[in-house]
């Protein structure tokens, strides 16, 4: 049994991942913050499952990109968590999460051969934190990438990054077909986008969920890349405010 | 015999401690970052929160390891909540809420200016309370009438800078790296504090128990660099000049402390004054702070040096809530803000 926490975003969420793959969730409510009641919701999860603390395997946690306050809050709950019963943390990336999100939102017959899809977060200050990725239900043959495609698991194209708003036009503006964007950032990062891309197709009211961490979760731990929770930290993909001035007055003009 | 764990994560020192009931440390371990923060001259909120993230697992490990403690024979687990720099203290608390899990513990919230008060009780036999608590550091700056562990009534504070503050924000402008406020008080030992004159704020006002250092500092900013100049780098000072004017800054300071602090004891009829906070280190304020103290024919306790500074050991003031059955529920929040009573 694995729990799973989700705290990137403005509201939170927790699960727990059972053996048979069942999943149960428990969300933080809209407006309070997840910091005070992420720890309420794991607790009231384990009491109505009748879970014991000693029965959990693992802790996966989304570690970024995200907001850095929010990502803390997990990180901190998931490190203190395991620590204190001597098991291993798994981090999940954000971006994947929400792939995984949306691939299970989609029926099996949309996704009739490959689908290429963006995910993306708001960074703020013009920037947005995407990534790329790649969903088939069959089997993919390609030269160049000998991959296989085991469905339920989305192939990233391209990694999680944090890039100007222009500078992903110019990116997506390759894409062979239509652009598909999906996450609270899809409709901020394509409103300036005619000039640069024609088709394009946003779905922005896909958040992360802890449910999809927890698929994500035991992937990785069967794959065996759990981490210590000593080693466990976020991936912020941007330094602080202060680091980053710094950095702009020692550049030379 | 009950075993208590405490973490303190306010501002920009990640620490841990295990304490009995009756008081006895059986391990304290912090880990500062001042090394992150100097070339920005001051505490960077979110670099000081990345940090904790970074510690505050080996700084707990350490002091389980360290005390030989099993989670199994603690009764608690404390952490600081208030005040201080939220993403700070959300680590901590984040942290305590997950051990708090883990361990089937209870959680108990502390005030870190209680805290810091609380500090002169440690390794002494008898009570502190009632008393006045006085808190002096680089981010506070704070007189409370306390009447027992759990009645604090602030009395007055700074209304900007903290003390500390103004010691490192002039120590910068000496060219001292932050946090250069010790250093500061060494130059001073070999100026003449009657060099210059600055101005001792509210001071005068024997109405109000507050503090105001943000002029002085800009008064001294003054004296070194014409109005409006900000750039500190090209002063070329004699080192006796350095000396004066540290000399002069802190007296200053320590003027409006002392004063203060006379006035709450007055002003209370307290029999005793406790102080702690990393401020209480400096020598001239304590000797010119215990000289006023006993003219007036009052007590002054100072926390011991190692318990001044920002450290875990200072939240076993939890034992007092919990000895009364109080612990606080996982929803648990920060206050990061100051609540002022006027």
């Amino acid at each position: 049994m694995i729990l799973g926490l989700e705290t990137s975003g403005r509201s939170g969420s927790a699960s727990l991942g059972f053996p048979g793959g069942d999943v149960i969730s428990s969300f933080t409510p809209a407006g309070e913050g997840s910091a005070r009641m992420l720890a309420p919701a794991v607790s009231e999860l384990l009491r109505q499952s009748k879970v014991q603390t000693s029965d959990l395997r693992a802790v996966a946690v989304t570690i970024g990109p995200g907001s850095f306050t929010g990502l803390r809050v997990g990180v901190a709950m998931a490190k203190a968590m395991a620590f204190g019963l001597r098991i291993p943390t798994i981090g999940v990336d954000t971006l994947e999460v929400l792939a995984v999100d949306f691939e299970r939102s989609l029926q099996h017959s949309e996704v009739s051969q490959r689908v290429e899809f963006w995910t993306a977060l708001d960074a703020y200050r013009g920037e947005f934190f995407v990534a790329k990725w790649l969903l088939s239900l069959t089997t993919i043959e390609d030269s160049s990438k000998p991959w296989t495609s085991v469905p339920g698991s989305p192939i990233c194209l391209f990694p999680s990054q944090i890039l100007p708003q222009k500078s992903w036009y110019e990116l997506a503006a390759n894409d062979s077909s239509e652009t598909f964007v999906v996450g609270s950032g899809a409709t901020k990062l394509l409103a300036n986008a005619s000039a640069y891309i024609r088709n394009f197709k946003t779905f922005p009211n896909f958040a992360p969920t802890a449910s999809s961490v927890i698929s994500l979760g035991n992937r990785m731990l069967s794959e065996g890349k759990a981490t210590s929770p000593i080693d466990l930290m976020p991936v912020y993909l941007r330094g602080s405010a202060a680091e980053e001035k710094k950095l702009a007055t020692k550049t030379p003009p | 015999m009950r075993i208590l764990l405490t973490i303190e994560s306010t501002c920009d020192e990640t620490a841990a401690a295990i304490i009995t009931e009756d008081g006895k440390v059986l391990a304290d371990c912090v880990a500062g970052q001042e090394e992150l923060h100097r070339i920005y001259e001051g505490v960077v909120p979110e670099i000081a929160a990345r940090a904790h993230l970074e510690r505050i697992i080996p700084v707990i490990d350490r002091v389980m390891v360290d005390s030989g403690i099993t989670p199994d024979q603690l009764s608690a687990i404390a952490v600081a909540t208030q005040p201080g720099l939220p993403g700070s203290l959300l680590v901590g608390l984040s942290t305590a809420k997950g051990l708090s899990i883990a361990w089937n513990l209870p959680l108990v919230a502390v005030n870190h200016l209680h805290a810091h008060v609380y500090a002169c009780s440690l390794g002494r036999s008898e009570p502190i309370f009632p008393c006045v608590g006085f808190v002096v550091s680089g981010g506070h700056t704070h007189l409370y009438r306390c009447e027992s562990s759990q009645e604090w009534i602030p009395l007055g504070g700074t209304i900007d800078d903290a003390a500390g503050e103004a010691f490192d924000k002039v120590a910068v402008m000496l060219g001292i790296p932050f946090p250069g406020g010790p250093r500061l008080a060494k130059l001073a030992e070999s100026g003449n504090p009657k060099t210059f004159q600055f101005p001792r704020p509210l001071i005068d006002d024997t109405k109000r128990m507050d503090f105001s250092f943000s002029g002085l500092k800009t008064a001294v900013r003054y004296r070194l660099v014409s109005e409006g100049k900000q750039d500190f780098t090209s002063l070329n000072l004699e080192p006796q000049y350095r000396c004066d004017l540290a000399a002069s800054f802190q007296q200053a300071v320590v003027d409006c402390l002392v004063t203060k602090a006379i006035l709450a004891l007055k002003h209370t009829g307290c029999e005793r004054l406790c102080l702690g906070g990393g401020v209480a280190a400096n020598k001239v304020f304590r000797q010119q702070l215990k000289n006023a103290v006993d003219a007036i024919d009052r007590e002054l306790v100072i926390a011991k040096p190692e318990y001044c500074t920002d450290n875990a050991v200072m939240g076993a003031l939890a034992w007092e809530k919990i000895r009364a059955s109080q612990s606080d529920s996982l929803d648990l929040d920060i206050h990061p803000g100051l609540v002022r009573h006027r």
